[in-house]
């Protein structure tokens, strides 16, 4: 157990990712729980085209893959889908596959250089993300990064077995990110 | 009040289409950013050609094409089941008589019966009051507010979040006479 606001103990980095990256990203996948992880024959096809595509803006997206230490242990996406957000506004997600890389910052740490990035790089004015009511991990991470949280999806997100999930919706502006440095 | 409806673009409004379109009087001076249509833009949309993500339809009162009706939808926008809804009503006399509200009640009502809608959103800026008191009026509720979601002068720039789930829905909706 780390006591929350822990210091970073690794060495976190962002990198686009490479094709022998594929095996450890698909069996991340495969043993994940999360109600979105398709495991379907053809995801495993897109997913090979996806990081094929990383480390630009492509099909609307930026992904790259989180490096801790120098493992490969998540990802983090950047989305501007064609007629979806106005020019400057992202939606981003961020998975920290391996658990080993939990609650110890790596999250934190790979969140601030991607929104950094997309201040910095790509011209954002504002960055959202959404994340389900109880995932209080990625709220602490989100908050302590310096998004504020702006109000309740209700119904958002299917689940697997049971009733639609809740999410909150998080935002950062550029102001917001600029006084926070 | 007359009838409003919602049907699919026709060749014949192309006239109506372009006098608007970009008519920043549309947006109420919301800044969308949104690119100019060329001509030929304008003549795909009125023959209907499907777009992912994105339907339109004529607003009709009297005949008369007075709005148009958006759903935003399907991956990567939303996950599936979520719908994003848009009107507009073109030429401001038009606007105060309820035909935006009544445009939004008939499509969110679709949405919910032949769509499976779970949920239905709808984002208008806060200033826009006659907007929001429409949204309210039917029952969306409010459940947010997105800061700076338009790039723009002064205020200008956030976005107010309504959303009607399918339990709102099916609570609100016995009190709607479905005139579709």
């Amino acid at each position: 157990m780390v006591a929350e606001g822990a210091p970073v103990t690794r060495t976190v980095s962002l990198r686009p990712l490479v094709p022998s990256d594929l095996d450890a990203m698909w069996a991340a996948r495969t043993g994940s729980d999360a109600p979105w992880a398709d495991t379907s024959d053809g995801a495993r096809r897109k997913l090979r085209e996806r990081i094929g595509r990383s480390g630009r803006f492509s099909f609307g997206e930026l992904l790259l893959g989180i490096v801790a230490d120098g493992e490969l242990v998540g990802e983090v996406q950047g989305r501007q889908p064609e007629m979806g957000l106005p020019h400057g506004v992202f939606e981003i997600g961020i998975e920290v596959f391996d658990p080993e890389a939990r609650g110890n910052g790596v999250g934190r740490s790979a969140l601030a250089q991607f929104v950094s990035h997309l201040f910095e790089q790509e011209g954002a004015h504002r960055i959202q993300l959404t994340t389900d009511v109880e995932n209080v991990a990625m709220q602490r991470v989100a908050e302590h990064v310096g998004f504020g949280l702006e109000g309740t999806l209700r119904g958002f997100m299917p689940s697997k077995d049971g009733p639609p999930r809740d999410y909150l919706i998080y935002g950062i502006t550029r102001d917001d990110w600029a006084a926070g440095r | 009040m007359s009838d409003v409806s919602l049907r699919a673009y026709r060749p014949e409004d192309y006239d109506v289409l372009r006098r608007w379109i970009d008519d920043p009087a549309i947006g109420g001076g919301f800044p969308t950013a949104a690119p100019l249509h060329d001509d030929d833009e304008v003549r795909a949309i009125v023959h209907d050609e499907p777009r992912p993500n994105l339907d339109r339809f004529a607003v009709v009162v009297d005949d008369r094409v007075i709005g148009e009706a958006q759903v935003r939808h399907s991956s990567p926008l939303f996950p599936d089941e979520v719908f994003g809804l848009g009107i507009a009503i073109f030429d401001p006399a038009d606007r105060g008589h309820g035909f935006g509200r009544e445009a939004q009640r008939l499509l969110t009502d679709r949405l919910f019966r032949e769509r499976a809608a779970r949920r239905v959103q709808a984002e208008t800026d806060p200033h826009n009051v006659p907007e929001r008191r429409a949204l309210e009026a039917l029952g969306f509720v409010n459940e947010g507010v997105l800061r700076r979601y338009f790039e723009g002068d002064g205020e200008l720039g956030d976005l107010v979040m309504y959303a009607m789930t399918r339990a709102d829905w099916e609570e609100v909706s016995e009190g709607w006479i479905s005139t579709d």
